[in-house]
């Protein structure tokens, strides 16, 4: 394959993702059934008598009273924002199972961020000396000479 | 120390020695849930069908001026069962009284098990269902017995996440009164 | 009597393992080779006394000896002999002396492994670490874990093990596949902390356990399978992974240990990253220690913990000395531990390497993060949080396509440099099958973007090693003039831990794939029906015909009788149910699973029926569940596949000669191509 051919062939394949994703990406035309909302405000609240499962996914009576709880807040009308709410005011954070981005939540959101950045930084640092050091071109009989010193320090 | 890597080892060293510090903290404490803020806010209103009386409904609002002590509880849970006898001293002492209620609301049971077990453990104050959990969510319940205290004039102003003793009772009746 | 035996035995291996520490530190120390062999000699001595305990515990649980606390707590006369075996495992003192048994076997195993060598400073000082993580184990049950404590009334019948772990026979199976894996990871520790130790901090120690700890990680990640499988057929719910703490605790040192695997290659080839290779051998390490105290010191909520008990604050010092002594060994090592190497380009096989461990390094950062963050915010602000499932997701999906995206590419990579002309020879096809995988989905409906990239690197990296493969085959066949079948054989052969390691690669694409179609597809509902009312979820239809009771000794059964059809076929009739034990005061669920090739019907029964003239079941039909412990078997059969390298006692894998920068193998066809490097 030839150099423009084949950068060609790149930039299609970019392309074509791209695009791919954009469309997946796109919303649902509509708005979210209520079944829809009760789904998604439940997959973020804690059962209270289970132990690490959300109320959607529970079975318990709890988690059921809870389901049927923001099925009647959201014909009442309220807010997904509005229902997450009124329960933090009874239960407090401990309902939550995905901490809100306040307070101390903002320590388990921000910190793998920075723990990220700062490999990748390392990283970037480790290629860019390698990079600035001079070649070196080490013969056969070097690189078995430094495995033995290596083995046998 | 001029070798970076013994800078970062010391650093390395100090986080993880604050966290085994932090975590040592935790050891022997318990991890339960302690409840939520629902302590000196209005009681969330209940209208709860009676349990033995068929069409009889309770609700909050019509014990208002009362000091009321709401009990959640059901009879397969063990707990339940053995603050029962606590229970039964603390009502026959307060009964009479005329300015305290109780209310037994049963929490995930049917009706006919909850009935039984009243009536085996011999509970006579007014006892209702929650047929939908409703009451239980809106008072932050994660499981039973727990018991509330609530003000003459509708604040929740006590509560216990765990079985009750007779002493309990007391203190959170008297809390009840203190408003 | 048996208490005393086991109690007894108990004794005697602390006292040899102690005896062990001593020998062998002395002979170290004074120079004292015979000293050395006596303490190697002690380390079959507490191999056999750890037999004896657990031989005496499991006399007491199969003869229901009521009078050990530990067998009156988890056993019961109405017990199957099944779970009565494994009463074992069914709670702490018991894992602690599983854990001992396991620990001295791994022990034994390596001494006899290094029979040759074991004056050779390096073997001994690993045997020496060993020693003394023995002797923890062994103290643990001396004092808070002690399986042995005799209890003074001795009652008619015992209260049989927690009703979850007696519903499955996979109970047999999934912790102690779990704890080879867990407990493996000391063979590697062990000789990293000698390596320190003893200055030779070179690759040697990396080709001297580099078998351990692919053992060690194949039966964590059988473990874990095993585990979500466990919790996918017996605990009802639906799911098989919920991000609980005790999951969390295995999966920490499985995402240390897998960087590990990739990243000592980068050492073995070129003599970098000693300091990070150390720091996450020691590190997985410390993650057992942590995960076992996490979960068995009752700080946390979760589903399996078993709470309350002294051994806490024992995990928690033995971990901050491990953690303090190995963090003081590598500083004062630092000089000695600088590489010689050095990355020639960013397009090379090491960079690739250098971003996987990032990855994986990241993503065991945010489940550690994520599973302590209640702790630590009740510790430092008294505040009471949870952190579950949408966090996880949240954090750990890109990172997961990320590390998906590294393994499709990778390997096409060569080491040092790869040169733009080489990487589209290899990438390209595999790069367009990815594309449009990607292109197939979306047009076929899916709209969840995480799913449709997921299903694109796995079709982006399937076709890699497809081609791979192919290549090395096709070069053979031509070469030898050899069947497709003698030819791939050899192929893989000719070099285990390149193709083990693109086999293991496969099986994890499989389970990526698995895991964004449940994520993706698929219905749930729960539905109250009357006696012969039927429901549709899905392209299914159940209907409800009627419940049974069954009462035996160990537990009452009410199941509901479900009638499943599918356009008008009768898939067969399922009975989810609901068991009540003795000794537990709510029932346990069971659901009734219809598996299939691509989806499951998974039914479980909610609430139990008082009556019998109706019930509340649900109903979800789950896509391609079944795949996920497929590839789990995949991932296994590649770990075997790696361990068969050739067998040596000394593993040589120094740097050979540079040649041109090589793939996994290189596209000009050679009688034998050149046997590129693993990538396990």
């Amino acid at each position: 394959m030839n150099p423009r051919a084949r950068n060609g062939s790149w930039i299609a394949l970019g392309l074509v993702v791209i695009v791919t994703l954009w469309v997946a990406a796109r919303p649902e035309p509509g708005t979210p059934s209520v079944r829809d909302r009760v789904r998604s405000v439940s997959s973020e609240l804690r059962c209270v008598d289970c132990q690490s499962q959300s109320v959607a996914v529970s079975s318990t009576s709890s988690a059921r009273a809870f389901r049927a709880d923001i099925r009647r807040r959201i014909e009442a009308g309220e807010s997904n924002a509005e229902i997450r709410r009124a329960y933090v005011e009874t239960y407090g954070e401990f309902i939550l199972l995905k901490p809100a981005g306040s307070g101390l939540g903002v320590f388990l959101w921000a910190l793998p961020v920075v723990v990220v950045l700062m490999g990748a930084g390392g990283v970037a640092l480790v290629l860019a000396r390698s990079r600035r050091q001079p070649r070196l071109t080490a013969t056969e009989d070097d690189e078995a000479l430094v495995a033995d010193a290596r083995e046998h320090p | 120390m001029r070798n970076p890597s013994r800078w970062i080892a010391i650093g390395i060293a100090a986080v993880v020695a604050l966290f085994g510090v932090a975590l040592a903290t935790q050891v022997g404490s318990d991890p339960s849930y302690a409840g939520g803020a629902i302590l000196q806010r209005r009681a969330p209103d209940f209208d709860l069908p009676l349990l033995d009386v068929d069409g009889a409904r309770v609700n909050l609002t019509s014990l208002r001026g009362q000091s009321v002590i709401v009990n959640f509880w059901n009879s397969w849970c063990l707990p339940c069962r053995a603050e029962a006898p606590a229970l039964l001293e603390f009502w026959d002492r307060h009964a009479g009284d005329g300015d305290v209620a109780m209310v037994g609301i049963v929490r995930d049971e049917s009706p006919s098990a909850a009935r039984k077990g009243a009536r085996e453990d011999g509970f006579d104050w007014t006892l209702a269902i929650d047929p939908d959990g409703q009451a239980a969510i809106a008072y932050g319940t994660t499981g039973q017995p727990e018991t509330f205290a609530i003000s003459p004039a509708g604040v929740v102003t006590g509560k216990q996440l765990s079985e009750v003793s007779v002493d309990d009772l007391e203190a959170l009746l008297a809390r009840a009164r203190a408003g | 009597m048996k208490a005393t035996i086991g109690f007894l035995a108990i004794a005697l291996g602390t006292a040899s393992a102690a005896l062990g520490v001593a020998n062998i530190a002395m002979g170290l120390f004074r120079g004292r080779p015979d000293q050395i062999r006596t303490g190697r000699r002690l380390v079959f001595i507490v191999l056999a006394f750890t037999i004896v305990a657990v031989g005496a515990m499991e006399w007491a649980l199969l003869t229901h000896d009521f009078s050990i606390e530990y067998v009156a707590d988890n056993n019961a006369r109405a017990t199957p002999l099944l779970f009565t075996i494994t009463g074992l495992w069914a709670s702490l003192e018991g894992s602690i002396l599983l854990w001992a048994l396991i620990l001295a076997g791994y022990l034994a195993f390596t001494a006899h492994r290094f029979r040759h060598r074991a004056t050779d400073p390096r073997v001994a000082w690993a045997t020496l670490v060993g020693l003394i993580v023995a002797l923890f184990f062994f103290a643990l049950m001396l004092g808070p874990a002690n399986p042995f404590t005799v209890s003074t009334t001795v009652p008619l019948d015992g209260a049989g093990p927690n009703p979850l772990l007696q519903n499955h026979p996979l109970m047999a199976f999934h912790p102690p596949m779990l704890y080879l894996g867990y407990v493996g990871f000391t063979i590697p520790f062990s000789f990293a902390i000698a390596a320190l130790a003893t200055g030779r901090v070179g690759e040697g120690w990396l080709a001297d356990t580099r078998r351990t700890t692919l053992v060690a990680w194949g039966f964590l990640t059988a473990g874990i399978i095993l585990g979500a499988w466990w919790s996918y057929e017996v605990l009802g719910w639906g799911g098989f992974w919920a991000w609980d703490p005790v999951e969390n605790a295995s999966l920490l040192p499985w995402l240390t240990a897998t960087a590990f695997i990739h990243s000592l290659m980068v050492q073995e080839r070129r003599g970098m990253l000693r300091v990070w290779n150390l720091s996450l051998v020691i590190a997985t390490f410390c993650l057992t220690i942590l995960g076992t105290f996490l979960t068995r010191s009752g700080v946390l909520n979760s589903v399996h913990a078993f709470s309350d008990s002294a051994i806490g604050s024992w995990l928690l010092t033995f971990l901050g000395l491990v953690a303090g002594g190995s963090i003081a060994l590598i500083a004062w090592r630092a000089d000695a531990l600088r590489a010689p190497g050095r990355i020639d380009s960013a397009v090379s096989r090491e960079a690739a390497f250098l971003g996987n461990n990032l990855a994986f390094a990241a993503l065991a950062f945010v489940v550690l993060l994520g599973t302590v963050f209640p702790l630590l915010a009740e510790a430092l602000r008294g505040e009471q949080l949870s952190v579950g499932e949408p966090y996880f997701d949240t954090m750990a999906t890109p990172i997961g396509l990320a590390i998906l995206f590294l393994m499709a590419a990778a390997p096409a990579l060569g080491w040092r440099a790869t040169s733009g002309e080489v990487l589209t020879r290899r990438l390209m096809v595999p790069a367009w099958v990815g594309g449009l995988t990607m292109v197939v989905t979306v047009v076929a409906g899916t709209r969840s973007l995480a799913a449709v990239v997921a299903f694109g690197l796995a079709g982006f990296a399937l076709a890699g090693v497809a081609r791979s493969v192919g290549v090395g085959v096709r070069a053979r066949r031509r070469a030898d003039e050899e069947g497709w079948v003698r030819a791939a054989t050899r192929t893989v052969m000719s070099n285990p831990r390149l193709y083990g390691g693109l086999v293991v690669h496969v099986g994890v694409v499989i389970i990526a794939v698995a895991l964004a179609s449940f994520a993706t597809f698929g219905a749930k509902r729960e539905v109250r029906l009357e006696r012969g009312e039927s429901v549709d979820v899905g392209s299914y239809t159940v209907t409800f015909l009627g419940t049974d009771l069954e009462r035996t000794a160990q537990k009452t059964t009410k199941s509901a009788r479900l009638r499943l059809e599918r356009g008008g076929d009768v898939l067969g009739v399922y009975a989810p149910s609901i068991s009540t034990f003795p000794n537990a005061n709510s029932g346990i669920g069971t659901p009734s699973v219809r598996t299939g090739l691509f989806e499951d019907v998974y039914l479980t029964l909610v609430s139990s029926p008082s009556e019998s003239e109706r019930v509340t079941v649900g109903v979800a039909v789950n896509s391609m569940v079944l795949w996920l412990w497929i590839g789990g078997g995949v991932m296994a059969a590649g770990t075997i596949v790696a361990l068969l390298a050739v067998r040596a006692h000394e593993p040589r894998t120094r740097a050979r000669p540079a040649a041109a920068p090589a793939g996994p193998v290189d596209d000009t066809p050679s009688p034998r191509p050149e046997p590129a490097e693993a990538t396990v």
